[in-house]
């Protein structure tokens, strides 16, 4: 029998954020990560693949705390997409780091196989920090809020994306990687 | 806390009739370059040619797919053919005639469709698709634009299976939940033709859809037909243009739209076409121009762009070289 997954969501119905991704939960995202990381944007390169058939951007991470995987004080993270002369290659909703941002990454070795990562789930394991006046600080990747109902389960898992505190996601990703 | 006050000025409104603009005009959010005061939108300038490698297993790899390689082939063509034949559209495109590919890999020369391609890092992961467009800075000449679906994407671990028409068909992978392929397929040929992420619910290019979404808006056929417009249009449609200001101050990135305000459906012709509101972004100078409107009563309603589409799902801070876009302010409509 097939099961149909149907989403019923806060502000509107969803189940694809194209350029299409489903809405996984952080302990999902936590689960498919190798590499969980605090982390600063220094430095970001483009080059071409070997075949010279996409361009890949590379940006390495100061990394400020390790909340999953082995401690490392970098790491490189490689995305589709970059700007090489006078070609632009884009995947729409995949956001490039300007230097200086600092975001939570959760990573997965990339298929490179060089020591580079991939940010697990496209641009979901990219959570963005934001510092607001009053001094509180969130982060998000771009999801927003959501329920989706799995009929098979008869259950609802909710999705915050877009509104956890640094502190919520922190412990959120300590504990599933514990499990 | 008081929130400052958004002044909008609507320099002018003309819902009917043609509009000669005097700086490029966006009904959508564009791929493409700003360059100085200016952007430059990624389009085709010749009817592009797409390739589908149809197969759904092969080089070790099984697409979790509900069909067949003909399947996918007529939900690939039905995808690309919903908006080809949208009003207001002059855009051909074409199939190989030189038959399918059998590319597993990203190619330079073949604007290519696959369900089995290496070297994309997708894993077993929410990730669906993606679509790949390559273009000119400068001129925003589209040179190559490619659509990648995930071979076994999963969600929260159960594998996630595309379906297709072919109802008799069963997934590979047991215990999978369904993604209807051709609402996948829908929206990453909207990138394949330049077009970016919409802030319009219930656009194609919305970045957040419903299980089941195969049909354009009239955001989505506005962004078409201004990169590729008729010479004669199917339904007459004109512009808004305007300017977004808080205490003086140019607002950058806002999002604005015409709501209609009446029952009128212009697109009544083409009963496929749904009606919504269309919308764009400010400029750094604050100023917007809302293209492909056809003949209504409107409010033109400028909001923050915080959700649920923010400025990570369509970077437009950083197509500017601007650090972010602004959203202090409450949302207005006139």
């Amino acid at each position: 029998m097939k099961h149909i997954l149907s989403f019923v969501m806060i502000f509107m119905a969803t189940v694809a954020l194209a350029t299409s991704v489903l809405p996984e939960s952080v302990e999902q995202l936590t689960h498919l990560s190798s590499v969980v990381v605090e982390a600063q944007a220094v430095q970001s390169w483009a080059q071409w693949n070997e075949a010279h058939t996409l361009i890949f951007t590379y940006t390495r991470f100061s990394v400020s705390r390790t909340l999953k995987g082995q401690m490392q004080s970098s790491v490189t993270v490689r995305q589709l997409g970059g700007t090489l002369g006078n070609i632009r290659q884009k995947v729409s909703g995949v956001r490039a780091w300007r230097t200086g941002e600092q975001t939570v990454l959760f990573l997965r070795p990339s298929e490179a196989q060089d020591g580079t990562l991939a940010v697990t789930g496209l641009m979901q394991g990219n959570f963005l920090l934001h510092r607001a006046n009053n001094g509180s600080v969130t982060v998000s990747n771009g999801v927003p809020e959501a329920s989706r109902y799995d009929t098979r389960a008869n259950s609802f898992s909710e999705f915050h994306g877009s509104s956890l505190t640094l502190a919520n996601l922190e412990l959120r990703v300590l504990k599933a990687a514990k499990q | 806390m008081t929130r400052p006050r958004l002044s909008l000025l609507i320099l002018f409104a003309l819902v009917a009739g043609a509009l000669i603009l005097a700086r490029p005009a966006f009904s959508y959010l564009p791929q493409g370059s700003a360059l100085g005061s200016a952007f430059v939108p990624a389009a085709w300038t010749s009817p592009p040619l797409w390739v589908i490698n149809p197969a759904v297993s092969g080089g070790g790899v099984t697409a979790n797919i509900a069909g067949t390689p003909s399947d996918v082939t007529s939900t690939m063509s039905a995808a690309f053919s919903t908006w080809v034949h949208a009003p207001n559209i002059n855009l051909g495109v074409s199939t190989s005639p030189y038959g399918d590919s059998t590319a597993t890999s990203p190619q330079n020369n073949i604007n290519l469709v696959c369900f089995i391609c290496t070297g994309l890092d997708f894993s077993a992961d929410g990730a669906l698709a993606v679509t790949i467009t390559s273009y000119n800075v400068t001129t925003g000449e589209l040179t190559n634009a490619s659509i990648y679906f995930n071979p076994a994407p999963e969600v929260d671990g159960t594998p996630v299976c595309f379906t297709t028409s072919d109802t008799n068909a069963s997934c590979p992978q047991s215990g999978s939940e369904m993604e209807d392929l051709q609402t996948v397929a829908t929206h990453e040929v909207g990138h394949f033709f330049g077009l970016d992420h919409s802030a319009i619910v219930r656009a194609i290019m919305y970045p957040f859809a419903p299980p089941v979404l195969t049909t354009l808006s009239y955001d989505d056929v506005a962004g078409m037909s201004l990169l590729y417009p008729k010479s004669t249009a199917d339904v007459q449609t004109g512009a808004i243009q305007g300017t977004v200001a808080l205490n003086g101050s140019a607002v950058f990135g806002a999002h604005v739209f015409a709501n209609s305000s009446t029952t009128a459906t212009p697109f009544s012709g083409f009963p496929a076409i749904r009606k919504t509101p269309i919308g764009t972004l400010t400029d750094p100078t604050g100023s917007y121009t809302i293209s492909g409107v056809p003949a209504d009563s409107y409010e033109v309603i400028a909001e923050p762009l915080d959700g649920p589409v923010a400025d990570g799902n369509v970077d437009w801070a950083a197509e500017w070289q601007q650090t972010e876009v602004e959203t202090d302010f409450t949302t207005r409509w006139y």
